[in-house]
């Protein structure tokens, strides 16, 4: 789907990107992660060829995105950014439909496609009329995702798209982004130096150093096994085996048998959250229940310690 | 004159309505013949109270045509170079560019009139040149504005979207820009109506004649009446120019 070949990037003396390959399959959701200057966004910047490498190349779908018009490119690439960038001269509803309308789809297929972005990213249609100033941030990047997606690009761009935003609204966004990635399998390529939300989203992450790839893999293979001191200390030492927790739900450790008599968690709930509801009701026994409220089974607390026990062949 | 043309913003906040001050500017220009026992009672050593050499009407359209003809040129030069200047392969000439026009602007218009007759003789081009020159600054430099004002993170996500440059010149970029722009058209408008009056002195036909004349024959009947018509050309122009200005706010 996208395949990066040997790119380098200088930024004067200063080296972006040095020699870096990596390809991603369909449907990944990639996140591109690592300290600030470490190379992230440049890369990014590079697969809709707002910035050009020095050498190597960079195919999507086979074909060598030099070869393409820049701007022809990238109206086939949705895109987001941190500062959102919301024409401010139009309404929410023509803001959102840039891309159909770059793309001159008729009118009323644009309207149409206006409806089922709305339903799909949870816009308060009454919001369309408004301008973007008449929005809260959160809701203006809502906005902005809305925007990357209103043309069904099948590559999603994202840099650092919720680092400005409070917490409720990340959370909430990231939430979303997940759903909507479930959904629609699009591939997303998502640049943030926050290694929980990387965590959380990814289905492989890339953490980078200095322009080059620290560490490739799954959210899990990055926690379990990092490849060296650096990826160590940047996913937190001390905190890996909570966040592993966080990984996992309560139902891979589930047990069948029943108990009446013990505070009860969902089965989709993380281990972190029973860990967390364990020490807060001072109890070692869960009782897990499914999304219709049903016990289905118990958890306990030696199932916690039992599901970190890779931590011997770490 | 000039002071009182070059700042707008000092006007009092209470706009008169357009309607009634267009009233007032007709009058004027119309009227003028009659206030004839006014002005002779004003000064009675004058033999002639009222300047008739020319109609006021006639005056004020060729006043208009001088300033409407330099404004616009240097509105397509103001313009056209503070895109020129805020593209890519223009950046390089930004400094060049305002040094220029700072240089026309602080170079005063009476030495440009008094440089160009050797090449334009007298008449209406050595003002339009001059005229020209002195406008362009206050156009390229809210064109240079606005274009900056454009918040970089929407020409950032426009391109990253798919908008080639012209398209992005043209749906993003100048209707941001486009009010500060058009306050730079204003701002150019309102002085060139005032300095449109020197052009008198080397022969264009102008609202300054009357004021021109006044001073060399000691009339000052002459010179308030010039300096009357030009001041109500000025407000109601820069009244006509704020209504427009509120019509594309909302």
């Amino acid at each position: 789907m996208i395949e990066i070949e040997g790119i380098s990037k200088s930024f004067g003396a200063l080296k972006a990107i040095d020699d870096l390959s990596l390809k991603l399959p369909e449907g990944a959701f990639c996140t591109l992660v690592g300290p600030s200057g470490c190379g992230k966004s440049t890369l990014l910047r590079m697969i809709n060829a707002m910035i050009m490498p020095d050498s190597g190349r960079i195919l999507l779908r086979g074909t060598d995105i030099r070869t393409l018009r820049p701007d022809l490119l990238r109206r086939g690439i949705g895109y987001v950014i941190q500062s959102v960038g919301l024409f401010p001269h139009w309404t929410i509803a023509d803001n959102i439909l840039t891309v159909p309308r770059l793309l001159r789809w008729p009118e009323e297929r644009c309207a149409k496609r206006l409806d089922e972005i709305v339903a799909l990213t949870e816009i308060d249609p009454l919001w369309l009329t408004r301008y973007p100033r008449q929005l809260s941030g959160g809701q203006q990047q809502r906005i902005g995702v809305a925007r990357a997606l209103a043309a069904d690009p099948d590559i999603i761009l994202m840099d650092e798209p919720f680092a400005a935003l409070d917490p409720p609204s990340r959370a909430n966004l990231q939430d979303e982004m997940r759903r909507i990635h479930a959904q629609s399998k699009k591939t997303i390529i998502f640049v943030t130096h926050d290694i929980d939300e990387a965590l959380k989203l990814a289905s492989v992450i890339v953490l980078m150093n200095k322009g080059r790839i620290a560490q490739l893999g799954t959210p899990r293979e990055i926690l379990a096994k990092p490849a060296n001191e650096f990826v160590q200390s940047f996913i937190g030492g001390g905190a890996t085996h909570l966040r592993l927790l966080d990984l996992e739900q309560v139902s891979t450790r589930m047990r069948p048998q029943m108990a009446e008599q013990a505070p009860a968690i969902f089965a989709h709930a993380s281990l972190k959250d029973a860990l967390n509801l364990m020490l807060t009701e001072g109890c070692t026994l869960l009782a897990v229940q499914d999304q219709n409220g049903q016990r289905i089974g118990t958890l306990h607390i030696a199932d916690l310690i039992e599901a970190n026990d890779h931590r011997g062949t770490a | 004159m000039k002071a009182e043309a070059q700042s707008p913003a000092a006007f009092p906040a209470r706009h008169w309505p357009l309607s009634l001050l267009l009233g007032i500017f007709a009058a004027a220009v119309f009227l003028m013949p009659l206030t004839a026992p006014l002005f002779h009672w004003l000064f009675p050593d004058l033999l002639r109270p009222v300047y008739t050499r020319a109609s006021f009407l006639t005056l004020t359209l060729a006043h208009c045509e001088l300033v409407f003809a330099s404004t616009a040129v240097a509105a397509c030069i103001g313009i056209g170079t503070g895109l020129y200047v805020t593209r890519e392969s223009g950046k390089e000439f930004l400094p060049l560019a305002g040094a220029l026009a700072a240089i026309g602007q602080t170079f005063p218009p009476v030495a440009v009139l008094a440089l160009a007759i050797p090449l334009l003789g007298y008449g209406a081009a050595p003002t339009l040149v001059a005229l020209v020159l002195y406008s362009t600054l206050p156009i390229l430099e809210a064109t240079i504005a606005g274009l900056y004002a454009v918040p970089s993170a929407a020409r950032d996500a426009a391109l990253g979207l798919g908008f080639s440059p012209p398209g992005l010149l043209w749906r993003v970029e100048l209707p941001l820009a486009a009010p500060f722009i058009f306050a730079g058209l204003r701002n150019a408008v309102i002085v060139n109506i005032g300095t449109a009056t020197i052009g008198s002195s080397v022969g264009a036909l102008s609202l300054g004649s009357p004021i021109l004349e006044g001073l060399s024959a000691s009339n000052p009947a002459y010179v308030i009446q010039g300096a009357l018509v030009v001041s109500l050309l000025a407000v109601v122009t820069d009244q006509a120019f704020e209504a427009i200005e509120e019509r594309f706010k909302r």
